[in-house]
């Protein structure tokens, strides 16, 4: 079940009905109902890693505890590496074994030593890499004794569970959100017109612009040596905006139905491509995962209190860490790199500046926007082709094969439009222009907003398609 | 009123607009939809479903479309023929199309180029063109239902979703697609392969398996035809370059199979001699392109006899 199935628009409403008439006696109540709705939502998808995912809940609450219990800063690190490899050793596991072996048997077929190796055909299971990290974030919090253990063990795995983010975010952190699961959750009848808004707008740009384009975008890719090099420019330029749209697009409906149930999730997304820098648009762009490196990897290894070479070592580092995170080959490594050498690049340029560039809309602005949007549209091509070859290849026609693009009015269309809406609206949250629509002061307003929204979405959007991209990390 | 049912009431509210606004847009998307150019692929869905009543029919993906000279077979069989191919859109659609033109009226010859290697499970096989008709006839709707699941009974209760994905087609009349060289559902194609293109990209369909429920759609189809007496013919036209060494044979033999069984006859034209090592006659590796099919159309004419006057 994915949150824009057809399943998701029964299942949602009905958890939401029977937990705020059925379950709202006591907080127990609703953490045992929430537990149990995010156990059949993840079993939808496939029940046997079901397992897996109340393993990783059980150990590191169980770790946490011990890890709070010692007094014995030896044992309690000890503790913690354990906890860390069980799990991580669970992510590497499924995630990047097959890419290890293979890299190993590269390296001997480049000496010249052909190895056999049988190929491992392991299922990733979904969403692991997001609740290991919701998980590790709780071990490592009471290790470094930000946070007190808990023994409500539903609160815990209800916190880790929880359905809205346990697929693809975002990154749930003990620090922030384990103490909602504490207190009782009541009703807001504000807050939940709030979260049904998020939730279609998130909808809507997930069916509307993201998928409408990513046919376009896989039509294109799938033939790339057909197209001629303008092509295979727009197609990127396009797949930057698709993936944008659908990971915030998933990020917005997670985080609505999130509050629809009382609980709060981080927030993932802050109109990136309005950023002037790339170090701004980690500010903005996946949030929950960037605070999270920046919290567990880059303070620890010194953040930026350290020479300059050492912090130039560090940032990369957690970059190519991030990319690595999000799939286990070397286009992902690559990708990484690329915006932590940008971001190096960036702080040399712009000095302590960088951190307090102007927010306004002036033509400076625009053009650092420009050259911001331009590269991390160009590591985006790294981040979507299957092979570094494939890569090379798409950058390289993109700057020699030029040609009329091949573009299909009758695909376009819908999608144009609907990203037109999107920009818009980004736009004018941005620089705080009045444009309110779904949060129209008139009721009038709203409810056309939100019937013409749903109507195009029905019309138009790209409602038996793809997966969100996210799903594959 | 307490805030929880308050807030039910106004998403009750919005879901009652919302169904008064589904039934007159599907109103008025059923209206346009009549009013569209047969030359248009959206069009020519909707002829082949609600309107066609030749006596030939030829059916298949894009090489239907582009290979078959309808006109030249008209003339030859002396009965009106129609091209009801599209672009895209393989074994599951084809099939659905022949159900709903079964249900209206029954064609003495059906050519069909249903490709061989298209009971693949990986091939695409996409009926979602047909959901606005999916109320319209009932061998149809089974087909979409085999092929996407029960739950569609309750999606095609929204009318919009029924136009999902047709809609801006139809609200601009489709006439950015339409092409108006078409001549009874046959459209040449212009141009010669070219560099690069004169080698032969077929996807390597290697070891996947045939799709069961493909394989049963089309089964019950040649069935249903032959039950009600109509003569069909399968096709398979030239490709440039040659055979696919990789190619998994099983498609291809579950589609012999069936028509074994159902006495039709098979004739797989991919390697003619006459089109072998012949560039000038393809637009590219699958499709032949108007020259190409003046020479094509009388080799099937030809065939087409030799089984009619048997």
């Amino acid at each position: 079940m994915t949150l824009t199935s057809f399943a998701y628009l029964f299942f949602l409403p009905v958890v939401f009905v029977l937990y705020w008439l059925l379950f709202k006696r006591d907080k127990n109540w609703q953490n045992a109902f929430l537990l149990l709705s995010s156990l059949v939502f993840y079993a939808w998808w496939d029940w046997r890693f079901m397992a897996l995912l109340l393993f990783t809940a059980g150990t590191s609450f169980f770790f946490g505890k011990l890890i709070a219990e010692s007094d014995n800063e030896k044992r309690r690190k000890g503790l913690l590496v354990t906890v860390l490899l069980l799990n991580l050793g669970i992510l590497v596991y499924y995630k990047y074994l097959g890419f290890f072996i293979q890299s190993f048997v590269d390296m001997f077929s480049l000496a010249g030593i052909e190895l056999s190796v049988s190929t491992l055909n392991i299922v990733l299971p979904v969403g692991i890499s997001f609740y290991t990290f919701a998980a590790l974030s709780y071990d490592i919090d009471i290790y470094q004794r930000k946070v007190e253990p808990t023994k409500d063990w539903l609160a815990y795995f209800a916190f880790v569970t929880f359905f809205p983010s346990l697929l693809s975010g975002p990154i749930s952190r003990a620090t922030k959100q384990l103490p909602q699961y504490f207190q009782k959750r009541e009703f807001s009848y504000d807050i939940s017109i709030a979260a049904c808004r998020m939730i279609l707008w998130g909808a809507f740009i997930k069916l509307c612009v993201a998928d409408t384009l990513g046919v376009y975008i896989d039509t294109i890719y799938a033939n790339m040596n057909k197209h001629n090099g303008t092509t295979l420019f727009l197609a990127q330029l396009l797949y930057t905006v698709q993936i944008y749209a659908d990971f915030a697009g998933y990020s917005f409906m997670a985080i609505g139905s999130g509050k629809l149930l009382g609980i709060n999730l981080l927030d993932n997304f802050n109109r990136p491509y309005f950023a002037k820098t790339v170090t701004e648009f980690w500010r903005r762009w996946h949030i929950s995962l960037t605070t999270w490196f920046r919290d567990y990897i880059y303070f620890p290894m010194g953040g930026n209190r350290v020479s300059k070479l050492r912090w130039m070592f560090n940032t990369v580092v957690v970059f190519v860490i991030s990319g690595l995170w999000h799939g286990a080959a070397y286009t992902f490594l690559i990708w990484g790199a690329l915006h932590g050498i940008v971001m190096v690049i960036e702080r040399q340029l712009y000095g302590d500046k960088i951190k307090n560039l102007t927010s306004k809309f002036t033509l400076p602005n625009l053009v650092r926007m420009f050259i911001t949007f331009n590269l991390v549209s160009i590591a985006w091509i790294f981040f979507r082709q299957n092979s570094v070859a494939d890569a090379v290849h798409v950058i390289k026609s993109m700057f020699t094969d030029f040609g009329k693009p091949y573009i299909n009015l009758q695909m376009f269309a819908p999608a144009f439009i609907a990203l037109a809406i999107m920009w818009l609206k980004d736009l004018a949250d941005e620089y705080g222009w009045r444009l309110k629509l779904l949060n129209n002061d008139r009721m009038v307003v709203r409810f056309v907003t939100a019937l013409l929204l749903i109507c195009y979405i029905l019309l138009c959007g790209e409602l038996d398609g793809n997966l969100f991209i996210y799903f594959q990390f | 009123m307490k805030p929880l049912y308050k807030l039910l009431l106004v998403l009750l509210l919005l879901f009652v607009v919302l169904l008064g606004v589904d039934f007159l847009v599907g109103r008025v998307l059923d209206k346009m939809a009549d009013k569209l150019p047969d030359q248009s692929e959206v069009g020519l869905t909707h002829l082949s479903v609600k309107k066609v009543d030749a006596p030939v029919l030829i059916i298949g993906s894009s090489r239907a479309r582009h290979h078959y000279n309808t006109r030249q077979i008209e003339d030859s069989l002396g009965m009106h023929a129609y091209t009801i191919a599209r672009d895209a859109h393989f074994v599951s659609y084809q099939s659905a199309v022949l159900n709903s033109v079964l249900d209206r009226y029954t064609p003495k010859v059906v050519l069909w180029e249903c490709g061989l290697n298209n009971l693949f499970s990986k091939e695409r096989d996409a009926v979602h063109c047909l959901h606005p008709y999916y109320y319209d006839c009932d061998s149809l709707r089974s087909i979409i239902d085999k092929k996407e699941g029960a739950s569609m009974a309750v999606k095609m209760r929204l009318n919009m979703y029924r136009y999902n994905g047709v809609a801006s087609n139809i609200l601009m009349l489709s006439r950015s697609a339409a092409r108006p060289d078409t001549m009874q559902g046959f459209l040449p194609i212009k141009g010669n392969l070219k560099g690069n293109d004169t080698i032969l990209k077929m996807p390597e369909v290697v070891a996947d398996t045939v799709d069961a429920v493909r394989l049963d759609i089309f089964k019950n189809t040649i069935k249903r035809m032959r039950d009600q007496g109509v003569t069909v013919i399968l096709f398979d036209s030239p490709v440039y370059e040659l055979e696919n060494p990789h190619r998994n044979m099983a498609s291809e033999q579950a589609i012999k199979d069936v028509c074994a069984q159902y006495g039709v006859p098979v004739f797989d034209n991919r390697y003619l001699d006459e089109f072998r090592n012949s560039p000038e006659y393809f637009f590219d590796p699958t499709h032949i392109n108007k020259e190409g099919t003046t020479v094509y159309t009388p080799i099937v004419i030809g065939q087409v006899r030799s089984v009619l006057e048997k």
